[in-house]
C-alpha cells in the first residue's frame, strides 16, 4: 500500500467519523429539545392549576363583605390578563418568555398581596376552606418553582449541549439554536409565604 | 469565545454542586425507609422503633410500590423544607420500582429536622407526582400539623411517625390503585419530530454513511456508539443484609406536599 492510499482511506475514515458523529449529535440534539418542550409544558401545567383555583379563592373571600376590594380585584384582572397569554412551546422566544414572565408575575404579587392583607381578618384566617386554599396555593407555588427549576436545567443542559465542540458544527448546519432560560429575578420564584427569617445564610 | 464562556459556566457550575454536596445527603449506600442522618439526634427513634417502622414500610412497599421515606436531618443546607424534601426524593429516587420501564412515581418523603438551628424545628411531606392524587398537599397538611406536630410536641416521635405512615396507608387503600402514568416527559419520545423536517440532503448523507460502513466491512464503526442520553436510573438493588428491600429507584418529585414547624 502506498502513502496516498493510506492518506486517502485516512481521509474517507475521518469523513465517515464525522459523519457518524453527526448522525447520533442531530438524534440527541432533537431529543433533548424535546425535553425541553415538553418540560416547559409541565410548567404551564403548574402555572395554570395555581389560575384554576383564584375562582374559588375568590368567591371565598368574597364571602367576607368588608374585605379591601382593590387586593381582590387585583387578583381577577391579574389572572384575567395571565390566560390571555398563548404560547408556543416549540417556539419559546424571549419576547414570549418575557410576556408570560410578566403577565404571571403580577399574579404572583397581587395574590401575596391578598394573603399579607388576609392576615387582618381573623374571621377568615379561622375558615377552614380558606386555610385549605392556603395550603394550596403554597402547593402550587412550590410545584411553580419546582418545574421552573427543572426547566432551566433541561435549557442548560440542551444549550450546552449544542454549544460544545464538535456539536457546534452540526446544531450550526441543522439550526439548533439556543433556547431560553427564565430569568431569576430575585425571590420572584419564591413561593408568597411571608417569613421573617434573617438567620438564613 | 463561546465556547469558552459555556466552559466557564460548566466548571462554575461544577464547583457550585460540588460544594453543596458537602451538606446534602446522598442516598445511602445501604438503602432502607427510615434513615436518621442526624448527628445531634441520634436516638431520635430508638433502634426498636426503627425496626419496626422499616418493616412496616417495606411491607407496604412491597404490597403497592409505594415507598415511605422518612429522613431525619440536622440541617436543610440552606434550602426550605419543600425544596429538600423535593430535592431527596428526586436525588434518591424514592418511590417503588416494577422494572426499569415501570416507573410510577410512587414516593413520599417524610423529612424531620429535629434541631432549632436554621429557622426551627420543621417537618415536611412531600409527594412524588404519582403520590399527589391520593395525599393531596391538604390531606399533607392535616397529616402534618393535627397527627404529627402535637405528637412531637409531646415527644411521641415514633407515635407520630407511625401514625403518619398509618394515615397515608390508609388515604392509599384503594382497591384498585391505577396510577395514571404523569405526564413527567423528561424520559419519554415524543412522537412529534417533524418540527425538523428531513430535507433531500440528510438522505444523501445518510446513504454515503451506509455506504462507507459497508465498505468498511463494520470493523471501522466500532467505535462510534451512541451515546444514550437517558434519565439515570439508581436500579440496582442493594438487597443485601437480610432486608429484602428492593431499593429505591421510582419516583421522581415535584414540589407537592406540605410542611409544618413545631
Amino acid at each position: 500500500m502506498n502513502s496516498g492510499k493510506i492518506i486517502m482511506w485516512a481521509f474517507v475514515a475521518f469523513i465517515a467519523i464525522a459523519l457518524m458523529n453527526g448522525c447520533s449529535s442531530y438524534n440527541s440534539m432533537v431529543k433533548k429539545n424535546e425535553g425541553v418542550t415538553s418540560q416547559w409544558q409541565q410548567v404551564e401545567n403548574v402555572y395554570q392549576r395555581r389560575m384554576d383555583l383564584i375562582p374559588n379563592l375568590v368567591s371565598t373571600v368574597q364571602g367576607y363583605a368588608d374585605f379591601e376590594k382593590s387586593t381582590l380585584e387585583a387578583v381577577i384582572n391579574a389572572r384575567a390578563n395571565a390566560t390571555k397569554i398563548t404560547i408556543d412551546a416549540s417556539k419559546l422566544d424571549a419576547e414570549q418568555l418575557q410576556k408570560f414572565e410578566q403577565a404571571q408575575g403580577s399574579l404572583t404579587s397581587a395574590l401575596s398581596k391578598l394573603m399579607v392583607v388576609s392576615e387582618q381578618y381573623p374571621d377568615l384566617k379561622a375558615n377552614q376552606g380558606f386555610g385549605d386554599l392556603r395550603v394550596e396555593l403554597s402547593n402550587s407555588e412550590n410545584k411553580i418553582a419546582n418545574e421552573r427549576k427543572k426547566f432551566n436545567d433541561v435549557v442548560q443542559e440542551y444549550n450546552t449541549f449544542i454549544q460544545l465542540f464538535p456539536r457546534n458544527i452540526w446544531s450550526g448546519i441543522f439550526h439548533f439554536e439556543k433556547r431560553e432560560y427564565f430569568k431569576m429575578q430575585e425571590g420572584a420564584d419564591k413561593a408568597p409565604d411571608v417569613k421573617f427569617d434573617f438567620n438564613k445564610k | 469565545m463561546r465556547h469558552l464562556t459555556s466552559i466557564i459556566f460548566l466548571l462554575i457550575s461544577f464547583f457550585a454542586s460540588a460544594q453543596n454536596t458537602d451538606c446534602f445527603p446522598e442516598k445511602p449506600s445501604r438503602e432502607q425507609l427510615v434513615n436518621n442522618l442526624s448527628v445531634q439526634f441520634p436516638q431520635f427513634l430508638s433502634a426498636g422503633e426503627v425496626r419496626k417502622l422499616e418493616s412496616k414500610l417495606q411491607e407496604f412497599d412491597r404490597q403497592t410500590y409505594i415507598q415511605v421515606a422518612v429522613v431525619i436531618v440536622d440541617d436543610l443546607c440552606g434550602m426550605t423544607a419543600n425544596e429538600f424534601a423535593t430535592e431527596i426524593g428526586e436525588k434518591w429516587s424514592v418511590g417503588g420500582i416494577k422494572s426499569d420501564k415501570d416507573k410510577k412515581n410512587l414516593g413520599i418523603v417524610i423529612l424531620i429536622k429535629p434541631t432549632e438551628t436554621d429557622g426551627g424545628r420543621d417537618v415536611y411531606i412531600a409527594t412524588g407526582y404519582g403520590m399527589e392524587e391520593y395525599v393531596s398537599a391538604i390531606s399533607a397538611s392535616r397529616i402534618v400539623n393535627d397527627i404529627m406536630i402535637p405528637n412531637f410536641k409531646a415527644a411521641k416521635y415514633f407515635e407520630a411517625i407511625n401514625l403518619a405512615a398509618d394515615k397515608i396507608i390508609e388515604l392509599t387503600n384503594n382497591p384498585e390503585i391505577r396510577v395514571q402514568e404523569e405526564q413527567r416527559n423528561g424520559n419519554q419520545e415524543q412522537g412529534n419530530n417533524n418540527e425538523k423536517e428531513i430535507k433531500w440532503w440528510h438522505i444523501l448523507i445518510a446513504i454515503i454513511i451506509v455506504i462507507l460502513y459497508f465498505s468498511f466491512g463494520g470493523r471501522g464503526g466500532g467505535g462510534f456508539t451512541m451515546t444514550r442520553y437517558g434519565g439515570t436510573s439508581w436500579g440496582g438493588n442493594f438487597g443485601g443484609g437480610g432486608s429484602s428491600f428492593r431499593g429505591f429507584g421510582g419516583g421522581s418529585f415535584g414540589g407537592g406536599g406540605a410542611g409544618g414547624k413545631w
